[in-house]
């Protein structure tokens, strides 16, 4: 089965977690629900289509602006200056499973790009280095002789593995449906992973034949 | 039928842009990489207010177009059509949570971030002179100073820009305020703390494409050869190599640079040959590409 | 060959054949106590595989340069893709054919860890660098192991258990199989350290110290209470409050029993006593002990003791079959320093005997008690033996051990030993009283701090007319003050002798002494009660007036030696008893209100006490090293000094010491140069470090490695023919014990 695999760029970018007050912080990677808002609009969609992504990547550094930002307050607008964090040079690589016809409709919309992307807020340019169709294979540790040792830093979905890990647990958004005219999302837990951790046969490992990078789908 | 134009500049300037001070010091908006060193840069914010200001000061920009309802916003009854700024850099009006209505930038602008380390320079400045004939103590001030070469990307969705909901300028206009807005960003300048930076370019890469792509974002470093400055060519070539989904950006690029500055100017040449030009060409070359555009 | 050791040359085979052997000896010493079949199965593997990783080529080389080096021999060294050394221990765990065994997971973990922490090293292991050495190096040796351990391998080596030795997936006390992963791993360190010193790890196994106390209590008509009451609980945790002199310790012993056993005491000289008395023909006659303190060597030479080096070596690697120790050096382990678990682990199979528990400040009997919490969890046996038990101590372990595993046992005597008189008034003023006494009896008199005691003997012996007046405080150097304690004693044990001995608190524990009268400055209740021990020990009180005379003004050291708080409740609780005869049953009563949590709610000590209490029970493991942990029990803040007039009489001796070149091969030669290092220590005294710390009061003897703990005191040394007031730090003594 052949998914398709992005490898993008940006030279600045904040994924800001909601709730955060009085700072702008930011994710270490874009969440699913911002990746996937993404594709829907290269895919012009209207609702949502069925596909399931994974995350990873690594930036340079972290930095701070304090810029102005536009809340809503109830009803009302208002600007307010905070600290936005922001990430430097963030090297993204995106593996999206769906219907064949469904990715063909990804490459097809960034062949036709009317639009500069962007990922995370409007301004957080997105550089596209390749798009292309790669195979997955299983990584068995055992045959191997060794663990996977994971080369970027990587959303895993907690109930994907038993592996004994350290990062930090996020629970992010992935899609939402609305109920009495609010959103609501469905949440997916993940732990943030660093590169240098180790997948051993506790994980089912998956890579990607192209750069034998890792491939954790968030379902 | 091009719909992207791209354009990644550098410019050398002075300190540009400053964030919060301590006490009395004015401290410039840095970034720490990596590779252990500080960077400063300037907001796309920064950028975007000067590119306003000529706008308004070269091209009579409309800017009364704001008032103060609550917060500083857009006048209800303003649309693009009257406002070139609310066209290209967008706009949000609301009246209420229920009823806002935005429109998204076509035009966006990176942050311009400096490509040599900062090394703590400081201005000691004090303002003994004027201290002196009212016979108080001076105060003392330190100011931050960078000066580097600085790089920032700007991308235009062509298709976007004269179209609002149901308003939809007609092609001259369209081209027009194209031709302004590159005008401003060849002249671009800045005036921080009594003095004016120019910010126009020395070196610039781009064109107009038709996949929508920043392709030399982030690919554009500096380098030095016996004490003279270079543009690397290495993540520049890779740049042009690229060939997404069969586009290739090399046939489109454009790339102006003042002589003089860096000295490599023979290996850029050799990569792009003829379309290595001066950078008041390129910018003249560039318009033609959009005129062709908007046909 | 594949070498493990270079001194002496031992391969990887005789040395784990070592290992195996002192296993069967554990397992068939205390096999009946240590009762889980999977701990004794993971620890035979773990001694198999645990030394594996030596087989690594850059291993193999530095000892081969070590050999080359040291014993002038030329072998050549092995290839090796490598230049890196990684600890032996990370690579080991890749021999172990995990997969044959079936084991949980869980289990697995446990094993590697133990093995790859056989050593406790700082550096993190690099997985990479792990697994390249084994895909590279280790993978193609396989047969050699077998060869040389006889021990089952894979075909293939694999390095997946590299993330279950990572730093931070440490085995915690949360984790199901803590108790089992302690075991494995501290018993592994017994056998390794134990094998590799070429000792057994367990000696004298079937010598029961119960049968041997039982013998010498034959001298006795019956058994005392006590002493059958810790008989018939030999399976149980106990609490023991008892009278001094209701024979305490033969209770411990008829308690231990056939057991291994650590018996604790707070003060190294009333250990050494101890020692003694157990080890002494004419006494217990139990000669198995072993002696373990931090001059615990100097002690055992002393009694010219022909074994006294191999005695210590072998109470160092825990394996005699019952040992004298203080605290600091087998209950470090709450503190999970670097490898706690080598202690914690031979507790598991133990009997720990906590004597004298209300002499620690609080700090350190949180510490015993967080201890006992834990020796309790993982199967060991604890008895506490004391005087008076503060009941927040109590308290604290009725909460943390379930109740069914402690029994409580009171015996007190019913003799009334003294009546005391409270004195509003100064010491000092009360010169003429003393000397009265002094004149037809034994006198002696307890005061707070050095610089006091000193004051009132200077009052006495210019007021003396031929009364006899004596100092004792801990200013002298140490072969003066073993001069004076001998001198106490027989001055205690001379019937025909009369007269005044000046001291402070140092005789309230370690000295064995009886006087007729005490005069004391007011001390917290169970220092007060250690000093009423001091006179009419064990004799019914009988005079028509007080024996024991206590000062409530212009005390000393309140607030310095003695926490402020814990002396005015002291105070307001005594006051009560003024001119009544004592009983013990009173003594409890007062200790059991002063150390209540809620006379004591609000005050410093309660809190000292509660946060060590919450310090040490969520302490993160491995952030301390085993000296940090030492450190953190025992009194730091002395500095040892030589006053400048002693060092100028044993100078030759010092530059002697400085530049001695051992001959490691000459027996002789480690014991003068060990001699020699006795004799200077025999001319310091401790000072605290805080007046050391003030400019000009001392300076360094050496600027080298050796002696360079040692300093000279810038201060006048009195002491001429058996007697003067020792160091004169002048206005400094004023809080100084």
């Amino acid at each position: 089965m052949e998914v398709l695999k992005l490898d993008l760029f940006q030279e600045s970018a904040c994924y800001k977690k909601p709730f955060a007050f009085k700072v702008g912080e930011t994710y270490p990677l874009p969440p699913y629900s911002t990746v996937k808002g993404m594709l829907h609009k290269i895919l012009k969609a209207k609702e949502f289509i069925p596909m399931s992504i994974s995350i990873q990547g690594d930036y340079d550094s972290k930095f701070v602006d304090y810029q102005s930002m536009y809340f809503y307050k109830d009803k009302d607008i208002t600007k307010m200056p905070l600290d936005m964090h922001l990430l430097h040079n963030v090297k993204l690589i995106i593996h999206v499973k769906a219907e064949r016809q469904i990715l063909d409709g990804i490459v097809g919309g960034i062949t036709g790009l009317d639009e500069y992307l962007s990922l995370g807020r409007r301004e957080d340019l997105v550089r596209i280095n390749e798009v292309k169709f790669v195979g997955l294979k299983k990584y068995n540790p055992f045959d191997e002789g060794k663990n996977y040792f994971i080369k970027y830093p990587i959303y895993i979905p907690v109930d994907k593995t038993d592996e004994e890990l350290t990062g930090i647990n996020y629970r992010l958004n992935w899609k939402y449906k609305i109920v009495e005219g609010l959103r609501q999302w469905e949440k997916i837990n993940v732990i943030y992973v660093e590169k240098g951790e180790e997948l051993s046969d506790e994980s089912e490992i998956v890579i990607d034949d192209d750069t034998k990078d890792l491939v954790c789908f968030n379902l | 039928m091009g719909k992207g134009l791209t354009i990644t500049v550098v410019f050398e300037a002075g300190s540009l842009n400053y964030g919060e001070g301590v006490g009395n010091i004015s401290e410039l908006k840095k970034v720490n990489r990596g590779n252990g060193q500080t960077y400063t840069f300037a907001s796309r914010q920064c950028l975007g207010f000067d590119i306003r200001r000529l706008g308004a000061e070269l091209f009579d920009w409309k800017m009364d177009t704001v008032t103060k309802n609550g917060t500083i916003q857009y006048k209800k009854d303003i649309t693009i059509e009257d406002s070139e700024e609310m066209d290209l850099f967008g706009y949000m009006k609301t009246a209420s949570r229920s009823n806002a209505t935005t429109r998204s930038a076509a035009v966006r602008l990176s942050p311009a971030f400096s490509m040599e380390p900062y090394k703590s320079d400081m201005d000691f400045l004090n303002n003994k002179g004027l201290a002196d004939r009212i016979d108080e103590n001076p105060n003392l001030a330190n100011i931050e100073q960078h000066q580097s070469f600085y790089t920032y990307t700007m991308t235009v969705d062509l298709n976007r820009v004269g179209k609002d909901a149901d308003i939809e300028l007609d092609n001259t206009e369209k081209a027009k305020r194209l031709r302004e807005l590159l005008t401003i960003v060849k002249l671009l300048n800045r005036n921080i703390r009594g003095r004016q930076e120019t910010l126009s370019p020395v070196f610039v890469v781009g064109g107009v494409y038709d996949l929508a792509n920043p392709f030399f974002q982030g690919r554009i470093k500096l380098g030095i050869r016996k004490n003279n400055y270079v543009i690397n060519v290495e993540p520049l070539n890779d740049a042009l190599e690229i060939g997404i989904l069969d586009n290739h950006v090399k046939d489109n690029t454009l790339i102006g640079i003042i002589d003089g500055i860096f000295t490599n100017k023979d290996e850029i040449e050799k990569i792009l040959g003829d379309k290595v030009l001066s950078v008041e060409n390129f910018f003249k070359k560039l318009e033609l590409q959009v005129a062709e555009v908007y046909k | 060959m594949i070498y493990a050791k270079s001194n002496p040359i031992e391969s990887l085979g005789e040395h784990t054949g070592k290992l195996l052997d002192n296993y069967e000896i554990l397992k068939d010493s205390y096999g009946h106590i240590l009762m889980d079949k999977i701990m004794w199965k993971l620890l035979k593997i773990a001694v198999e595989y645990h030394d594996t990783g030596k087989i690594y080529s850059q291993f193999q080389n530095s000892i081969i340069r070590n050999i080359n080096r040291y014993r002038g021999k030329n072998i050549k060294e092995i290839d090796s893709d490598f230049e890196i050394n990684i600890p032996h221990n990370y690579l080991s765990p890749a021999f172990l054919p995990y997969k044959n065994w079936g084991f949980d997971k869980k289990i697995c973990k446990v094993l590697y860890q133990a093995i790859a922490y056989h050593h406790e090293r700082k550096e993190e292991p690099d997985s990479k660098i792990i697994a390249e050495i084994i895909e590279k190096e280790l993978c193609n040796k396989i047969k050699d192991i077998k060869n040389e351990l006889d021990i089952e391998v894979d075909d293939r080596v694999v390095s997946l258990y590299t993330n279950k030795i990572k730093r931070k997936y440490r085995i915690k006390k949360d984790d199901e199989y803590y108790n089992l992963f302690v075991l494995v791993k501290g018993l592994l360190h017994r056998l390794d350290h134990s094998s590799s010193a070429h000792e057994k790890v367990e000696l004298a196994v079937d010598k029961n110290v119960g049968t041997f106390t039982s013998k010498y209590l034959k001298r006795f008509p019956v058994l005392r209470e006590v002493q059958k009451f810790s008989k018939d609980n030999k399976d149980r945790n106990l609490i023991v409050v008892a009278s001094t002199g209701m024979g305490k310790t033969e209770s411990a012993l008829l308690w231990i029993d056939e057991d291994k056993g650590f018996f604790t005491l707070p003060l190294r000289v009333s250990i050494n006593a101890l020692y003694d008395r157990i080890t002494k023909e004419d006494e217990i006659g139990y000669g198995f002990a072993g002696l373990l303190h931090s001059t615990s060597i100097n002690h055992l030479e002393d009694s010219k003791c022909e074994e006294s080096e191999m005695i210590y070596e072998q109470s160092r690697l825990l394996s005699k079959k019952l040992t004298f120790c203080t605290i600091d050096q087998i209950f470090k382990f709450p503190f999970k320093y670097l490898g706690y678990e080598k202690s914690y682990a031979t507790l598991a199979y133990s009997k720990v005997v906590i004597d004298e528990i209300q002499a620690y400040d609080p700090k350190i009997a949180a510490t015993l008690l967080v201890g006992l919490k834990m020796i309790n969890d993982i199967g060991g046996k604890f008895m506490i033996m004391t005087a008076t038990l503060p009941p927040i101590y109590e308290d604290y372990l009725k909460k943390v051990v379930d109740e069914k595993e402690i029994v409580y046992g009171k015996f007190l005597t019913d003799t009334v030993r003294h009546k005391i008189k409270i004195k509003e008034k100064t010491i000092i003023d009360d010169a003429d009283e003393i000397l009265t006494r002094g004149r037809n009896r034994k006198v002696l008199v307890i005061v707070n701090t050095v610089s006091r005691a000193i004051e009132v003997f200077e009052q006495l012996d210019n007021n003396k007319h031929g009364v006899k007046i004596n100092l004792l405080h801990s200013m002298f150097i140490k072969k003066d003050r073993a001069y004076l304690e001998r001198k106490i004693k027989e001055f205690a044990d001379d019937e025909g002798e009369n007269g005044i001995w000046v001291t402070t608190q140092l005789v309230e524990a370690s000295l064995d002494i009886d006087f007729d009268y005490l005069f004391t400055e007011l001390s917290p209740l169970d220092s007060f009660f250690q000093r009423l021990g001091r006179c009419y020990r064990k004799r019914q009180f009988n005079l028509d007036e007080p024996n024991v005379f206590v000062y409530t003004e212009e005390v000393k050291g309140i607030g310095s030696i003695y926490d402020k708080d814990i002396w005015d409740k002291s105070k307001k609780i005594l006051q009560n008893y003024d001119l009544r005869e004592l009983k013990e049953e009173d003594k409890i009563k007062m200790i059991n209100k002063l150390y209540s949590r809620e006379n004591l709610d609000g005050s410093e000590y309660l809190e000292k006490f509660d946060n060590a209490l919450n310090y040490i029970e969520n302490i993160n493991p491995y952030e301390l090293n085993k000296n940090e942990a030492q450190d953190l029990l025992r009194n730091i803040d002395n500095v040892n000094v030589i006053p400048r007039r002693i060092y100028e009489n044993i100078e030759k001796k010092i530059d002697e010491y400085k530049s001695y070149q051992i001959d490691k091969n000459d027996a002789d030669s480690i014991k003068y140069f060990k001699k020699l290092r006795r004799d200077i220590d025999n001319c310091t005294v401790s000072i605290p470090y805080y007046v050391a710390k003030k400019s000009d009061v001392i300076s360094p003897i050496s600027e080298r490695k050796r002696l360079s703990d040692l300093y000279i005191l810038e201060r006048k040394y009195d002491f001429k023919d058996g007697k003067g007031k020792g160091v004169l730090i002048g206005e400094m003594l004023s809080n100084i014990l």
